[in-house]
């Protein structure tokens, strides 16, 4: 009874918790989405450079280790036995991948112009936890021509 | 019973980003690409391309960063 209890218990707070720490994060993805939209960025090789050279490359990373909360993880265990979405996941990696593209960007600087060959990498190093790292080429263009 | 869900609660404050561990794989990347550069030098390239990134978790806690690319030696061809 006393577990059952404590279970209840941990499922609220961290239900409360966990909805409230992704909403504010994912309002700061936003706004620093938003502000960092003028960086192009792309998985192809190169984008259209319109005759401009390029001064020179730089190798950039970012990256995001996030765990999932007692609710998460409880409530993707039922949903699993069903199978399915597991959208308490989604939202999580979701939050990671972008965090980490924006820490790759910020790496990049104000300065640079594209990031092109962007790669996403996901592993899992822990039982719920997960890395995302996010890489690619930054391009600084000559901006005199 | 009773412990291991006080210890999964407590896990509440790790909603989401762990940043010990965010600084923890950041710092062993760039050990990886330091590697990576020297090992590029010791061979006498002068750049590395098509540079990947891996990371793969070892047991609980531990984990392994890589990095690995292509060392090239350009010169400037004179005409």
């Amino acid at each position: 009874m006393m577990d059952l209890i404590i279970l209840a218990v941990a499922l609220v707070v961290t239900y409360i918790t966990g909805t409230q720490i992704e909403k504010k994060h994912f309002r700061s993805v936003l706004r620093r989405e938003r502000e960092r939209l003028s960086l192009p960025l792309t998985s192809e090789n190169f984008t259209a450079l319109d005759g401009r050279k390029i001064l020179h490359v730089k190798f950039v990373s970012g990256s995001c280790v996030v765990g999932a909360d007692f609710f998460k993880v409880w409530v993707s265990g039922l949903k699993s036995i069903f199978g399915g979405k597991l959208t308490a996941y989604e939202s999580l990696l979701d939050r990671a991948r972008r965090e980490a593209m924006i820490r790759m960007k910020d790496q990049a600087g104000r300065s640079a112009d594209m990031i092109v060959q962007m790669r996403l990498e996901t592993s899992e190093i822990g039982k719920g936890v997960v890395e995302i790292v996010a890489y690619g080429t930054a391009v600084y263009l000559d901006k005199r021509a | 019973m009773r412990a291991a869900i006080l210890w999964r609660a407590l896990r509440i404050f790790s909603a989401g980003e762990l940043k010990g561990y965010t600084q923890l794989l950041e710092e062993s990347r760039q050990e990886a690409i330091d590697r990576m550069v020297r090992a590029a030098e010791k061979s006498g390239a002068n750049a590395i391309v098509n540079i990947r990134l891996a990371t793969s978790s070892v047991t609980v806690g531990a984990a392994e960063v890589f990095a690995y690319g292509t060392a090239v030696k350009i010169e400037k061809v004179r005409q």
